[in-house]
């Protein structure tokens, strides 16, 4: 210390500095905890799965799957996205697009493309939802169809989706992204090898410049060029191959994603369909699964495929970025409110995801400012000297990197998701740490948003799916399944 | 001035930490570097081997390249992905040409080398490829791997012994009842390589001596049988049996293969207490039923189930067809509208969609 401080002022400092080194070395500890599970789990399984490939035999046995893909404006990506879910190779499977109350030419584009014709389908409304208007079949491909409905957000499309959707299993998907054609037997598989297993979270890559822009392209797997979405893939990598590969192997799954994840229905139908009033629905619909199942004394299984069978394009500016990042930290600070009767609740999920969730990430930007904060402070008033804060910063800056590093190994040793060269994504794990900086900001962002309870304004090309005009939370309320049957139109 | 010591102490920790990480990170990304421009060599040469063992074993060239060391193993697995893809194909010169290229090639010595491998990706590999050449040296690791190994290796290995082995059906298929963990759709096309006389036994065998968790899962798999046994297997069990799923799991089983003669055997199900009951009858029913069945179908057009009532909705339109006749509405109360929904929906479900 560069000045001598007196009891009780010495205790205190020394307190706050102790805790917030330990705060940093608990974050980490997190990272690097899954980060070597999936060390020791992922180049075992790619190595059995390329000796002995999952590949589609078109057996009757395979499980059907419902693919549900909520649609709001989504006339430019929409044909090139269903295209891409047709092609899917799979014995069983059905497409339920829903048109989200559109006010562009979503349905139309359908329409033209797919040659919809109106079908006179009968449901059972096992979650209630805004109104059908109507419900279509293509003429050219009898497995698909589009739901027409009113507006009510990605969770009551996802929901008029489920209701629709014939089948034991619905994939959720999204509008704007893009399919590997062996995405449903890859994402199956848990299901069949362990029928304990309620839902399947799939990886995702980004694909701002892999995604072909003709409907019927292949995806050319290579990085994107910009460094705002290069950081998004290297961020991408650190979630799905460094995060979550490590956490299903202990069950401790927390986020099944809603782009590319695999349900089984009656667990979606009995836990009351996906909610309306929160701003997403993923990391909820996942935490209340697991929250149900806890509560039921039911075993289950939450798993994760590590194949990167979704292609997603991610914001490419800083505005739709700290917009999409800001959302998402509000979306997990309800859920830490709604589900925090799981923290310390009992199991992997209450013992170490929970808390991670809770303290690395929902209050990870409050510490962080907290930190920031004691630093100004401490330097200002010489408690601690300029060389100490750097150090510190050092220690930040060299295990932020290695993270990033972990992960790249992973998905080298693995899938090699991008096949471009590895320079930009090495740099981009060097520069990593400023673009966390960014993050931190629209978390922060986030998190005040959601204590004052601002309104959201949803914007079409920010995040994918916030489509209610202006979202100002309520009381959070429970939807209860009310079984009834309809016909469309009726 | 205890806590200026101890921060001391505390600055010193942190500079070693951070040293310590970073080289650890300079090693890492020289690793990471190191692996990609590795795999990338291997992946060109890898193509390239690809690309000329696969004419070579289609026999588009008739040249055998000598094979180096660290490329067995690339061959090793084509070889096995096309047998594969041949196992479904009928071309027996085909499948022999391809064993006797990977003979000459010495991948089966290659193989047989690699089951003293305690890596589980290596057993498969050589259980699948000993399997399809034929090779006796995998009988003994195939019997043992079977019920042992994790899931993809038991499998194969189950495979191996039915491709080694005929009379290892009876065994195999008693895997299939226990490993419940095998994915089904590789399951169905491992039993469709047994020879059908011997499975149409063995399942016959197996179902009779199984618990009713067992039973239900092998009666997925009566498909693979010939169609008269698994009319009389399905047909037996649906006389006989009393636990409802068991029931449930047989008439599923006989819809692929019910004919008309059936449909007295089912009626009495499709006034079963069991909603799942019901629905399995109605599968058939769709096939089989007569004008006799059209106000039992109505009533359960109007069932308590929401899937007894699509199923039966079906059934009635499939009657239409068959009978070219068009009254099914008039089975189904004027109560119930929703039925009457139910029933149009199938017809335009099941009939062909007109294409404008």
């Amino acid at each position: 210390m560069s000045r001598t401080l007196h009891y009780p002022w010495d205790l205190i400092v020394f307190v706050i500095e102790v805790a917030l080194f330990s705060y940093f070395i608990f974050v980490n500890a997190f990272y690097l905890f899954t980060a070597f599970v999936a060390l020791f789990r992922l180049p075992d399984f790619v190595k059995i799965h390329r000796v002995d490939p999952l590949r589609s035999t078109g057996s009757a046995l395979d499980k059907p799957i419902s693919i549900v893909i909520p649609a709001f404006n989504e006339e430019v990506h929409i044909e090139r996205t269903v295209n891409s879910l047709l092609a899917i190779e799979y014995a069983a499977s059905e497409i339920v697009v829903v048109n989200d109350g559109s006010t562009d030419g979503t349905l139309a584009v359908l329409t033209e493309a797919f040659a919809l014709e109106p079908f006179p389908a009968v449901y059972r409304v096992a979650v209630p939802t805004k109104e059908i208007h109507a419900i279509y079949r293509s003429a050219t491909h009898p497995n698909l169809m589009v739901v027409d409905k009113v507006n009510g957000g990605k969770g009551d499309a996802l929901n008029a989706g489920v209701n629709v959707a014939r089948f034991p299993l619905i994939f959720s998907g999204d509008a704007d992204s893009f399919y590997h054609p062996s995405t449903l037997i890859w994402m199956s598989e848990p299901f069949e090898k362990n029928p304990l297993t309620i839902a399947v979270g799939g990886a995702i890559a980004v694909g701002n410049d892999a995604i072909p822009e003709t409907p019927d392209g292949k995806i050319e797997p290579q990085l994107p060029k910009g460094w705002l979405p290069r950081f998004q893939a290297l961020e991408y990598l650190r979630a799905f191959l460094g995060s979550r590969m490590g956490w299903a192997p202990i069950n401790g799954l927390g986020t099944i994603s809603g782009a590319c994840g695999l349900w089984r229905r009656d667990i979606i139908v009995e836990a009351g369909g996906y909610r309306t009033d929160t701003i997403w629905e993923d990391l909820e619909m996942t935490l209340r699964a697991h929250n149900m199942m806890r509560k039921q004394k039911r075993p289950y299984n939450i798993a994760f495929a590590p194949y990167p069978v979704c292609w997603t394009s991610v914001p490419s500016t800083f505005g739709e970025l700290y917009r999409q990042r800001k959302s998402w930290h509000r979306h997990l600070a309800e859920c830490m409110v709604i589900h925090r009767n799981l923290l310390f609740g009992g199991g992997v999920i209450g013992w170490l995801t929970m808390p991670y969730l809770m303290f690395a990430e929902f209050l990870a930007p409050a510490a962080v400012l907290f930190g920031l904060l004691f630093a100004v402070v401490a330097l200002y008033f010489h408690f601690i000297n300029i060389y100490a804060n750097l150090l510190l910063l050092g220690l930040v800056v060299v295990l932020s990197i290695l993270i990033s590093l972990l992960s790249i190994l992973l998905d080298q040793l693995s899938y090699r998701t991008y096949r471009s060269s590895l320079w930009p994504l090495l740099s981009a794990s060097v520069l990593d740490f400023f673009f966390r900086q960014f993050i931190f900001v629209a978390n922060l962002s986030g998190l005040f948003a959601w204590l004052f309870r601002r309104p959201f304004h949803g914007r079409k090309g920010s995040p994918p799916g916030i489509n209610v005009a202006a979202y100002r939370p309520e009381p959070y309320r429970r939807a209860l399944p009310a079984a009834s049957i309809k016909t469309a139109g009726r | 001035m205890v806590y200026a010591h101890a921060f001391d102490g505390f600055i010193w920790a942190v500079e070693v930490a951070t040293l310590t990480l970073g080289g650890v990170v300079l090693l890492l990304a020289i690793f990471v570097v190191a692996l990609r421009l590795r795999f990338d060599a291997v992946a060109r040469r890898r193509t390239k081997l690809i690309e000329q063992w696969t004419a070579i074993f289609r026999g588009e060239r008739d040249d055998l390249p000598a094979l180096r060391g660290e490329d067995r193993y690339t061959v090793l697995l084509l070889y096995d992905r096309i047998r594969g893809d041949l196992d479904s194909s009928r071309s027996l010169i085909a499948r022999e040409h391809a064993d006797e290229i990977a003979r000459r090639a010495k991948i089966d010595g290659f193989a047989a080398g690699l089951l003293t491998s305690r890596d589980d990706a290596d057993l498969i590999a050589a259980l699948s490829v000993l399997g399809k050449l034929g090779d006796l040296r995998a009988v003994g690791p195939a019997a043992r791997y079977g019920n042992a190994g994790g899931t993809e290796l038991s499998r194969t290995a189950a495979e191996a012994s039915l491709r080694l082995s005929p009379d290892s059906v009876g065994r195999v298929i008693a895997l299939v009842r226990d490993r419940e963990d095998w994915v089904s759709s590789r399951v169905e096309s491992m039993l469709r390589l047994a020879s059908q006389p011997v499975l149409d036994d063995a399942m016959s065998e197996a179902i009779a001596s199984s618990p009713a968790r067992g039973r239900i899962r092998l009666l997925d798999f009566l498909r693979c049988c010939s169609a008269p046994a698994a009319r009389s297997i399905a047909r037996g069990l649906v006389s006989d049996e009393t636990d409802p799923e068991v029931v449930a799991a047989a008439i599923r089983a006989l819809s692929g293969v019910a004919e008309p003669s059936d449909d007295a055997r089912i009626r009495p199900f499709l006034l079963s207490p069991d909603p799942f009951v019901r629905l399995a009858a109605l599968r058939i029913m769709r096939r089989v039923a007569s004008p006799q069945d059209a106000p039992v179908l109505g009533s359960l057009a109007m069932d308590n189930d929401s899937w007894v009532r699509r199923r039966a909705a079906e059934a009635l339109v499939a009657l239409d067809e068959r009978m070219r006749s068009s009254g099914t509405e008039e089975t189904v109360s004027e109560a119930d509208p929703f039925a009457r929904d139910a029933i149009v929906e199938a017809r335009a479900t099941m009939l062909p969609v007109p294409i404008s």
